[in-house]
């Protein structure tokens, strides 16, 4: 089946196991030889996806897990620009515009708008919602 | 038959969290790009049908005017469970949007005839 998820949830706040569910539910999916259509990271979610988090040693780093997913997998994982400039996750180009000193969103995924969400819950055949 | 594709959820209250409002504007995007779609308010929900809210006095930008366009958007099917008008103590006359209750067999045939659900 054709799955996108949205996660709504922030890692390390009241509900921060659940982006890490998130995850696993992910990684679950393509074990399970299910296709992925879009990860769509909305409200707190977008904490996620934050290049400046620094994990201390012996924790589990979810940003980098989410990256190396996103990469590995060639996944599309999306941003909602708006809740993301709200809260200070910024790639290059936000970051100039906004005149920001220093972009905060990783690599792997991509700034857009909720156009991406409409899309992906007509497309798929599952949306799953985390947070 | 009450039927939609996507069916918005919402269960929060509309400035105890960010996704009272954030939900509001997924919904207004989906209206946007005319889907078939509905929304149903549950549990906390229920308080963003609520008129008079003065948000200003929390430092927060009143967000009813933006629930208010929903019919602006082509979203008319507006639900909210009937039990959790009655818990609250509240009345559906006398909601800011106009807003038919269900109750619970009905919420349960329109979850599952939705072909997708987003819950804020």
């Amino acid at each position: 089946m054709l799955y996108s998820i949205v996660i709504n949830s922030a890692p390390h706040s009241l509900h921060g196991g659940t982006s890490y569910n998130a995850l696993q539910f992910a990684r679950a999916l393509l074990r399970n030889n299910h296709r992925i259509h879009r990860l769509f990271f909305y409200g707190e979610g977008v904490y996620n996806l934050n290049a400046q988090a620094i994990t201390p040693q012996g924790e589990f780093d979810l940003a980098a897990a989410w990256q190396h997913f996103i990469d590995d997998n060639s996944i599309d994982g999306v941003v909602c620009i708006a809740a993301a400039a709200r809260r200070g996750i910024l790639d290059d180009g936000e970051a100039k515009r906004h005149g920001k000193a220093a972009a905060t969103l990783l690599g792997a995924s991509e700034l857009s708008g909720l156009g991406q969400l409409i899309e992906a819950t007509a497309v798929s055949d599952r949306v799953i919602t985390f947070g | 038959m009450i039927q939609c594709d996507l069916l918005f959820i919402f269960r929060h209250s509309p400035y105890g969290s960010s996704l009272g409002r954030e939900g509001l504007e997924a919904a207004l995007a989906a209206g946007a790009f005319e889907q078939n779609m509905a929304i149903l308010f549950l549990d906390e929900g229920v308080w963003q049908l609520l008129d008079n809210q003065a948000a200003e006095h929390i430092a927060r930008k009143n967000h009813q005017k933006m629930a208010k366009a929903l019919p602006l958007f082509g979203i008319d099917k507006l639900y909210c469970s009937a039990d959790h008008l009655h818990q609250r103590a509240l009345e559906a006359e006398a909601l800011a949007m106009t807003c038919q209750p269900l109750d619970n067999s009905q919420i349960k045939q329109l979850m599952a005839n939705a072909k997708n659900i987003l819950s804020f």
